[in-house]
């Protein structure tokens, strides 16, 4: 499916944000800064995380089930409790760098 | 008798020499003019074209001035009509996009409101399908 709009990217800035439990499924987050945002319980499954930076952020309990994380910044993230299952280009380097537990499901290959 | 033949020949063809010169010029200046009102034609259409873009510019800025001032209302019900006429402007005028999505973006990250373990309220709702809808991107190779 195209929306026409695909021609011209824009990095979202919601970096220190509050944004527990949104919504933003399939969407082209590329380039991305969620700093320090509070993104609990959020769900971004599907979407394209690639050169995102998720330095610091909270974002336990969140769904970021089949995401992109190409080169997605993990500094300090909180994914206790995250949905990371099919995420995809996920390293073992970036999850050591993120704050996860038992909760937390990992992608098949991590 | 033979001299007088051979006289009004070439009176003759002197004839049919300038009337094709006259013909050729006339041809030139019909041309000339065609031309001439192909360009007036054209200068007028860009003339048009440029007044609807200023036209349409002047409406979308308008549209926009207004929905930043309805976003910083205290009633929820005037910051929602800001929201909507923001996806309308980005509905309708997809170039747009840009300042659209950077003024949402604004309001979410200034937004004081915290509304703990419940659902956002519907202004950051309706943000969000927002930005969902005009982030959507073809995800082929997902799960």
């Amino acid at each position: 499916m195209t929306t026409g709009f695909e021609e011209e990217q824009i990095p979202l800035d919601l970096h220190g944000a509050f944004i527990r439990r949104t919504l933003l499924r399939k969407a082209n987050l590329s380039r991305a800064n969620f700093s320090h945002a509070d993104c609990t319980g959020a769900d971004f499954s599907s979407s394209d995380l690639t050169d995102a930076d998720l330095t610091g952020a909270n974002f336990a309990r969140a769904n970021l089930m089949g995401a992109n994380l190409l080169r997605t910044r993990l500094r300090g993230t909180d994914l206790r409790g995250t949905n990371l299952r099919g995420c995809r280009n996920l390293t073992d380097a970036q999850l050591a760098e993120a704050i996860t537990d038992d909760a937390t499901v990992l992608p098949e290959a991590a | 008798m033979q001299w007088w033949i051979a006289f009004s020949e070439v009176v003759r063809n002197l004839g049919l020499v300038v009337g094709g010169a006259i013909g050729i010029y006339l041809a030139w200046l019909r041309v000339t003019a065609a031309n001439q009102q192909a360009e007036a034609q054209r200068r007028q259409a860009e003339a048009t074209a440029r007044q609807a873009d200023l036209g349409r510019h002047k409406l979308v800025t308008d549209l926009f001035q207004q929905a930043v001032g309805q976003l910083r209302d205290e009633k929820l019900e005037v910051r929602l009509f800001g929201i909507y006429t923001l996806r309308q402007i980005v509905e309708d005028y997809p170039d747009y996009k840009r300042p659209v999505i950077e003024l949402l973006s604004a309001y979410v990250r200034d937004n004081p409101v915290k509304w703990g373990e419940g659902d956002p309220p519907v202004d950051i709702r309706e943000i969000f399908n927002i930005l969902g809808r005009t982030l959507e991107y073809d995800n082929d190779d997902g799960i």
